[in-house]
């Protein structure tokens, strides 16, 4: 039987089920880990299993804390850029000041969760994934494994719940930076009156948005959390494997945040508005 | 279905295969483990060492395809989560790299699985973090980071770790491979030494000098099974030409130098491909 050229269309349609099966592997394998990690976590708030707290201390510091200077960087400028580049349209309908409405909404209301969760999964998702494949590596969740104690009990609980409680926090924090460029912006530049700008800039933030948006951010903490951790446990093939892993992890959590974005702006503007 | 009636066979592999994507590593390994004994299994590297470990432990993955692997009596593949954990909490693993926690200190790791596993008060962790230490010479590095140690040290730390639990058997994956030879043999008196103390010990190794020193019973494994099983004074001795070889080193003799078995002149011509394995049909 002669070989295949690999334009032949029966090996790409092999090929692509190949691909297929894979992403339905992947995917499987995240809601299993999501579901192990949710039971440990149950467990432990009924007091029936105990969680390294330090553990989870620890990486709160780190998912937090060290993330924060980015986290305030990136929201900053993206409340500048919003500022700036809708000041010209409103020029047009002499609305000017109502730039602070503009970036006070977009803010708290869709980018602040965003941009935070896509700084995340490369800072804190990359470093999780490359952490964990490491240990994967050296055969340390194998250790783990063998001396009774669960790795994602061990692991990955406490990663979870250091993200989940520092998603919401970090996202506050983006709220008020985007504002703050915004409000440069629209003082420096534009011109409004700062006492102005704060009135309008208030008006516009509406409770809702703003848990809807808290909401977000934890959806966003656990996508992070958990395709970073499978990455990092699944590793194959030594140092190569965990650089692979690490790219990986990032790719498939920006794409799953930003589609679990779509899917959040239908649920709050369609199907709850 | 149980061995419950022999308590002192605390492993005991009947027919164990395993294949890993179309590959078979294990085709029918037959052991068995009695307390007490240390018994090494020698193979070239990649005859299937490893896995067999693993499939021991229960690891992820390693389930057997085909035969029935038993620890304690109990089929591995059986025990669910809870029955392994029951298990891994008897058995310590001496992991090839020694596998420290990098993120802990020595002392942490050694006092982790006492912290996770017993009830024991703070204090007398510490007290037991130091014995296990002073046990492997390292009791001043206690507070250390894994990495700021020699693979040596790391391995003998591991050690410690290991025996935190003081368990029955003991697992060595290749405890002297990549250790200078003084500290290979301080790793083989440690080994000496725990089996001195009760424990019963279960080695994997390609270092015949290791082997001779530390079993009481030797297998060597070769293309998946258990090619030779016999006392280390027999191994010394022996004279089929296989288990010579191996126990010599000898470059020549019946175990072929070149893995290939694909026709090689064929395979320059462009005729077959060799690749795992894999023989092409050739059209007329």
């Amino acid at each position: 039987m002669p070989e295949r050229s690999p334009y032949d269309p029966r090996e790409i349609l092999a090929d692509a089920g190949a691909a297929g099966i894979g992403a339905v592997r992947t995917a499987g394998g995240m809601w299993l880990l999501l579901r192990r990690t949710a039971r440990w976590l149950g467990l432990a708030a009924a007091g029936r299993a105990r969680l390294p707290w330090a553990a989870a201390m620890d990486q709160m510091a780190r998912v937090g804390v060290r993330s924060l200077p980015i986290v305030c960087m990136v929201n900053l400028f993206v409340g500048m850029i919003l500022a700036v580049s809708m000041a010209d349209l409103l020029r047009s309908f002499n609305m000017e000041p109502r730039v602070a409405q503009v970036v006070a909404i977009a803010v708290t209301r869709e980018l602040a969760a965003l941009m935070t969760g896509i700084v995340m999964a490369g800072y804190v998702g990359a470093a999780m994934a490359a952490e964990l494949g490491t240990m994967t590596v050296n055969e340390e969740v194998m250790a783990l494994e063998t001396s009774a104690m669960n790795p994602v009990r061990f692991l990955v609980a406490p990663r979870l719940l250091a993200v989940m409680a520092m998603m919401p926090a970090l996202t506050v924090v983006a709220y008020y930076m985007g504002m703050a460029g915004g409000f440069i912006v629209g003082t420096q530049l534009l011109g409004i009156g700062s006492a102005q700008y704060v009135e309008i800039n208030n008006s516009a933030v509406a409770a809702r948005d703003v848990i809807n948006s808290l909401i977000k951010a934890e959806a966003f903490g656990v996508i992070i959390t958990v395709v970073a951790c499978y990455q990092g446990l699944t590793v194959k093939g030594g140092a190569a494997g965990v650089g692979r892993a690490t790219t990986t992890a990032v790719v498939h959590s920006i794409v799953l945040i930003i589609a679990a974005n779509l899917f959040f702006a239908m649920l709050f503007n369609y199907v709850l508005a | 279905m149980t061995d419950a009636g022999d308590k002192d066979l605390l492993i005991s592999i009947r027919g164990l295969g395993k294949s890993f994507e179309g590959r078979m590593v294990l085709r029918g390994v037959d052991l068995d483990l009695r307390r007490g004994e240390t018994l090494v299994v020698v193979g070239a590297s990649g005859c299937g060492k490893s896995t067999l470990l693993r499939s021991i432990i229960g690891a992820e993955g390693y389930e057997p395809d085909e035969g029935s692997v038993k620890i304690f009596g109990r089929e591995v593949a059986r025990l669910g989560e809870e029955g392994l954990n029951e298990v891994r909490k008897r058995i310590g693993v001496l992991f090839q790299n020694g596998a420290l926690y990098t993120s802990m200190t020595v002392g942490e790791n050694v006092a982790l699985p006492l912290r996770e596993h017993s009830l024991l008060d703070e204090k007398i962790i510490s007290m037991m973090v130091k014995m296990k230490l002073e046990l492997v010479g390292l009791r001043e590095f206690e507070d250390l980071m894994p990495g700021q140690l020699s693979g040596g040290m790391q391995k003998r730390a591991a050690l410690a770790r290991a025996t935190a639990l003081d368990p029955e058997i003991i697992f060595y994956d290749e405890p002297t491979t990549g250790l200078d030879p003084i500290m290979a043999g301080v790793v083989i008196k440690l080994i000496k030494d725990l089996k001195r103390f009760g424990a019963t010990g279960f080695v994997i190794t390609q270092d015949m000098h290791c082997a001779f020193e530390t079993a009481d019973r030797i297998a060597l494994l070769m293309e998946g099974r258990v090619y030779h099983s016999g006392t280390p004074a027999e191994f010394r001795t022996t004279a089929d030409p296989v288990v010579r070889q191996f126990v010599d080193g000898a470059p020549d003799g019946p175990i072929p130098l070149r893995l290939a078995r694909t026709d090689y002149t064929r395979d320059l011509a462009g005729l077959s491909k060799s690749a795992s394995g894999r023989l092409r049909k050739v059209e007329a």
